[in-house]
């Protein structure tokens, strides 16, 4: 039991000890283990993450709240961590650890700074996972906006600006919305806290604060899909995953847009969960953003402009996920957000070693490249299988918990849709593979070499993650069955 | 017509004109000035809230935080139009069309 | 008391579009820094004191500061509007009328169908300003803390001199 007391206290303490720490020694002597205390900092994370779902279930499953720092004299415990939270906290750390690994080769100057801006985004991350109090879950998702435009922005070449720039003035548009929204809850309700906020906040006529309630609930939904680059909000991602660093583009995708956008949506839906238009509305933008970013991901020359419509697209299964309203959903929605992170970072990853052994990421001058990286082909087949949804790997589970959620639900279209979407996700990924890994050898590229040393390591790391969790999921459904989690 | 339905009409023509200059302008630093003004219309309501509710503690918790982040927010976007005001001469967001497709 | 809000909000609302649709950027900052006194003005007179001494001192000092020198570190005081052609301009003068315009017609619809938020509650019970934000809201403390780590190195990384890609 004090095993589970301390570990939540962990989270949010060793990524502020690794930026002292970064920050203290003198630059020349971290400068060759800086990113090594990253991957080390995010990899504890994760294990220790996973021990704690384990022992959370096993002691119950009930939130535990604590707090920080010196004692508050009412002693309320302002974080909160629960299954979700732990589950998601695990993700947090290994899609850092992917990061960090490829970040090991990729990234050369600015070590320190990549440390600092990298420890600041866990922290906005875990934060956003522990608090109790919508305001503050608005506070971390601006830390860890900041910190993201500034990962972007760290070369300061021409393109890395751009992205970050347009980043920026969309995030802006977002923390208005969102601000606004808040505080017009705020008006009716008179306090921001989980507790507090229920959905008889709704009820009663239309008129005086409800109504404001009302519009503050569009607000935050616009707000939270520009966050998570939903469409119709989705313009800025692209240019953004585009011009950053490959490592940076892992986190991105990864988790940032995951945890800022689709939790935050996330909670919404589980603090007003029977207010019925939400619901609608998730599953409309769920629906949208599959086929915009889809469709959008067939026109694409560039190989990480693809990854970032197709990270588009597959964050409306997430939203469909959430949309069903109910917990086979939240777990459905959870399950895709893990396949989902573990493949995209493996094809950023594969990003990264055709960036830097082939020196280009335009997908019509490559060709035949399987027979010179086997690896890295191999990798990159596992990680679009599993988003398409093809057995035995961990994406199909996802998808057909998914479908399931959103038919027991009663939402029968939308689950046919997400079915016959997932032949375009197919279509996209199967030319990515045919024009780069297949088809005939490129002479240009005929001295190429296998990429080799952290990038490697991150790549294997998650295609056996992809096959292992696939492969086990039965077993994982069993087993949640017997705690009592699912019906 | 009550005062606090005027604070609320007032906010949001101020919300709207910032918004507004925010999507609608060219110029880099403008971008700032109209996040800035919106903000001031949200710590408008943030106010107006903690009256209304009697809990003017936590409203001004939340005014003070928000003022802070923001604060960071301006310095951080300042700080990206300088490093593009070096690399092109000016300051027009029109020379962000690198990145097309 | 409701003729000094009125007062305030009259000034927050002129300056705030002068602001926005002004051409010069000084000019657009120092009405902002207005904004921001008649803010802290609004905030004194509902009983925010503590905020609006944060608000006059930080928006009106600090952040006219860094946009001032945000601007004199580019020249960026060069129009770029003046590229535009005369059309632009007369646009841009209906502006404020349309946003008051509309702003009267929403206040005369809602005094019409009986929107109302209420009245004020009587404040002063329970926790003080200085409770609620030191102990019960320190996760937002926190926040700061890291936003605040965050900006510096936002601004290592953008205003060290050194080799650009």
């Amino acid at each position: 039991m004090t095993v589970l007391k301390w570990i939540p206290h962990l989270f949010l303490a060793l990524p502020m000890l690794a930026l002292i720490i970064n920050n203290v020694i003198p630059r020349a002597r971290i400068r060759t283990t800086t990113i090594a205390m990253t991957a080390s900092v995010a990899g504890a994370q994760m294990l220790l993450a996973l021990a704690g779902v384990f022992l959370l279930i096993a002691s119950g499953g009930k939130a535990i709240r604590f707090g920080m720092f010196w004692d508050a004299a009412k002693n309320v415990g302002y974080f909160r961590i629960d299954l979700v939270s732990m589950f998601l906290l695990m993700c947090v750390g290994m899609v850092s650890l992917a990061s960090a690994l490829t970040a090991l080769t990729t990234i050369d100057d600015h070590r320190g700074s990549y440390t600092n801006l990298m420890m600041v985004t866990m922290l906005g991350l875990n934060g956003m996972l522990l608090v109790h109090d919508l305001f503050s879950l608005y506070v971390f998702l601006e830390v860890t906006g900041l910190a993201s435009f500034v990962m972007i922005g760290m070369y300061k070449s021409t393109r890395d600006l751009e992205g970050a720039f347009k980043y920026m003035a969309l995030s802006a548009l977002a923390t208005i919305f969102i601000l606004t929204g808040l505080s017009f809850l705020f008006i009716k309700a008179g306090s921001l806290s989980f507790d507090v906020l229920t959905p008889a906040l709704f009820d009663g006529a239309l008129s005086g604060s409800t109504l404001l309630c009302w519009v503050a609930l569009v607000l935050l939904i616009s707000g939270y899909s520009i966050k998570s680059g939903v469409a119709p909000f989705h313009s800025w991602l692209p240019d953004a995953y585009e011009s950053a660093d490959t490592a940076v583009s892992i986190m991105l995708s990864g988790i940032v847009t995951k945890i800022a956008g689709v939790y935050s949506l996330l909670t919404l839906s589980r603090l007003f969960y029977s207010v019925a238009p939400l619901k609608t509305a998730l599953a409309v933008l769920g629906v949208f953003t599959i086929l915009v970013g889809a469709l959008l991901a067939l026109a694409q020359k560039n190989f990480k402009r693809i990854a970032a419509y197709s990270s588009v697209s597959q964050m409306g299964y997430i939203l469909l996920g959430l949309s069903a309203g109910t917990e086979l959903g939240i777990l459905a929605a959870m399950l895709y957000l893990f396949s989902h992170a573990v493949a995209k970072s493996a094809f950023f990853t594969n990003a990264a070693a055709l960036e830097k052994q082939v020196g280009t990421l335009d997908i019509d001058a490559m060709g035949g490249l399987q027979s010179r990286m086997p690896v890295t082909s191999a990798s990159s087949v596992v990680a679009l299988l599993s988003t398409t949804g093809v057995p035995p790997f961990a994406g199909f589970w996802a998808k057909l918990l998914v479908l399931l959620a959103l038919w027991s639900a009663g939402l029968r279209g939308y689950a046919a849709f997400a079915l016959m979407a997932s032949i375009l996700t197919g279509a996209y990924f199967l030319r990515l593979q045919k024009k780069v890994f297949f088809g005939k050898p490129n002479p240009r590229w005929n001295e190429v070499v296998e990429i080799s040393g952290g990038i490697r390591v991150s790549e294997i790391l998650l295609t056996i993650v992809t096959v292992v969790v696939g492969l086990a999921f039965p077993l994982l459904l069993v087993y949640l069955q017997s705690v009592g989690l699912i019906g | 017509m009550n005062v606090t339905t005027v604070m609320l009409v007032c906010g949001l023509i101020l919300i709207l004109t910032g918004c507004v200059e925010l999507i609608r302008t060219r110029h880099m630093l403008k971008i700032i000035i109209g996040l800035e003004l919106a903000i001031k219309a949200i710590s408008m309501f943030l106010t107006l809230g903690g009256w209304l509710n009697g809990n003017m503690a936590l409203a001004q918790a939340f005014i003070v935080t928000v003022i802070v982040l923001e604060v960071v927010v301006a310095t951080v976007l300042s700080g990206i139009a300088i490093s593009i005001y070096h690399k092109h001469g000016n300051m027009d967001i029109r020379n962000l069309r690198n990145l097309k497709g | 008391m409701n003729l000094a809000i009125y007062l305030c909000l009259g000034c927050m609302l002129a300056c705030g579009i002068f602001a926005a649709t002004s051409r010069k950027l000084i000019i657009s900052a120092v009405a902002l820094a207005v904004v921001s006194a008649a803010l802290g003005v609004l905030m004194y007179v509902l009983g925010a004191h503590s905020a609006a001494i944060f608000e006059v001192s930080v928006c009106s000092g600090l952040v006219t500061v860094i946009f001032i020198s945000a601007v004199s570190l580019s020249n960026g005081d060069r129009q770029i509007e003046a590229q535009d052609t005369a059309e632009p301009r007369r646009k841009k003068r209906f502006l404020p009328a349309i946003l008051i315009g509309a702003g009267a017609l929403v206040m005369i619809a809602a005094g019409f169908s009986g929107f109302s938020l209420g009245a004020p509650v009587a404040a002063a019970s329970g926790a003080s300003f200085q409770e609620v934000f030191w102990e019960t809201s320190q996760a937002d403390i926190f926040g700061q803390m890291v936003a605040l780590i965050a900006g510096a190195s936002a601004i290592v990384v953008f205003f060290k001199e050194g080799e650009d890609k």
